[in-house]
């Protein structure tokens, strides 16, 4: 004690000493633990990452819609390099835009389908998706027992939706307001029979299912960055490079079209489709999500979707709802058409018909 | 020579934190990445995702549609079109 009193300022540089010292050590200490830990993340990957600049670059990139057009050609430029070191073939990937006076529109015969699941694999052969680990398909095709089905004839004309001095507001009154004409239900569905499974089966319905491209998608308004949108083409597209993962719109869309990669995307280089588009097929990333975009890559050029080339009965049909004289819109016209239940509000562009 | 120490302890506080912050928050960006990138854990969340899939799709209903309704689904699809790309 007497010792502390008679020499105080002593005391006070020991003490700055030690701390001195430990914050030293702290800082070491943290230093080393940065270097093992980036060592240890750097010989746990097998080789150096090759495009580090180009991840970085694109670490910083804005969304594609709001980019200046020279950044958008930088970022292309990018892409084409990473997909062409990556895959070793030359990669293309363009940014051609929608169509002009073209809303896409799709309609599928569920009297046709025979649940071959050509689309599916047509669809991600086209679109790059993952192979395995994990399996990541579009396309899910929903076997439904026959029996499902209800239909009734003399209610088809009846019934009308209701226009109010306020507004049509759709209501439907009338005949068959209160039991519907008819339908499909899903219950018991088996979405994932056997592949070597003979097809098709005569007491089952084969119903692919898709993203519908929703005019007005749920999933769209729940992203919080935008990264999803409609195009002027009604197609509902993603920009991988802004999506941040949160999966948000994968819980709003009702009909279980988005897929999350979980994983790195294993895509073969020998399979890898080097015809892609920034919306559309490029290959994706780890932590994005993916769904159908009616093959934009395609459809933008004037062509159709592969699954509908794959189809080997023809139930497919895809055209422009803004055309009258379209194929769609005869259908829609003419024929049976479906729609899911719930799901009025969103007015889907994928229709499902019979006869 | 007092202020001086001072900000140099403060200097060496905040660069210590800042240096220990990093290595901490590396240490667990590493736990988190070897954590999914097992690919066990990437396919039963893939399988999680699909069992939620098939529950979603198997509690739909499709309805068949009367020609008014057809119309007017259709009436709708094409103005909510035209209202925001013309």
């Amino acid at each position: 004690m007497s010792e502390e009193r008679e020499d105080p300022n002593n005391n006070k540089e020991d003490v700055k000493e030690n701390r001195r010292n430990f914050l030293k050590n702290v800082g070491i200490a943290g230093a080393s633990t940065l270097m093992l830990g980036s060592g240890s993340a750097t010989a746990s990957a097998d080789p150096p990452n090759p495009d580090a600049e180009i991840t970085a670059a694109e670490w910083f990139q804005g969304h594609f819609v709001l980019m200046s057009e020279e950044d958008k050609k930088k970022a292309i430029e990018r892409l084409e390099k990473r997909y062409t070191a990556k895959y070793g073939k030359k990669t293309t990937v363009s940014d051609a835009p929608a169509l002009d006076g073209v809303l896409f529109g799709y309609a599928l015969n569920i009297a046709k389908c025979i649940g071959c699941r050509r689309c599916v694999h047509a669809c991600v052969k086209e679109n790059n998706q993952s192979r395995d680990n994990p399996v990541i398909q579009w396309i899910q095709v929903m076997k439904i027992p026959k029996g499902n089905f209800s239909f009734s004839a003399d209610k088809l004309k009846k019934g009308y939706p209701k226009t109010s001095a306020m507004g049509d507001y759709g209501v439907q009154v009338g005949g068959n307001a209160y039991t519907p004409v008819g339908g499909l239900s899903t219950e018991e569905a088996q979405n994932y029979y056997p592949a070597d499974e003979k097809v098709p089966d005569k007491n089952y319905f084969y119903v692919p299912v898709q993203c519908q491209q929703c005019e007005k998608p749920p999933c769209v308004k729940a992203c919080p960055v935008r990264a999803t949108f409609r195009d002027l083409n009604g197609v509902v597209v993603i920009d991988y490079n802004w999506c941040i993962g949160c999966r948000m719109c994968q819980l709003a869309c009702p009909y279980g079209a988005r897929r999350f990669n979980w994983g790195e995307p294993n895509l073969p280089q020998e399979e890898m489709n080097p015809k892609t588009h920034y919306f559309g097929n490029r290959p994706r990333m780890r932590g994005v999500m993916e769904k159908c975009t009616f093959c934009l890559q395609r459809t933008r050029e004037g062509r159709n979707p592969a699954c509908l080339e794959a189809c080997p009965v023809g139930a497919r049909k895809f055209g422009n709802l803004l055309d009258p004289e379209s194929d769609i819109r005869k259908i829609i016209a003419t024929k049976k058409v479906f729609r899911f239940k719930e799901s009025m509000s969103t007015y889907p562009k994928f229709f499902y018909f019979i006869g | 020579m007092r202020n001086t120490d001072k900000s140099k302890r403060a200097f060496f506080t905040k660069a210590a934190a800042a240096v220990g912050f990093v290595a901490a928050a590396d240490h667990v960006a590493n736990l988190i990445s070897e954590h999914s990138d097992s690919i066990a854990e990437i396919n039963n969340n893939s399988a999680h995702d699909a069992n939620a899939r098939t529950t979603l799709l198997q509690k739909k209903k499709m309805t068949l549609m009367t020609d008014d309704e057809k119309q007017q689904m259709l009436d709708e699809i094409l103005n909510f079109h035209d209202k925001n790309h013309a």
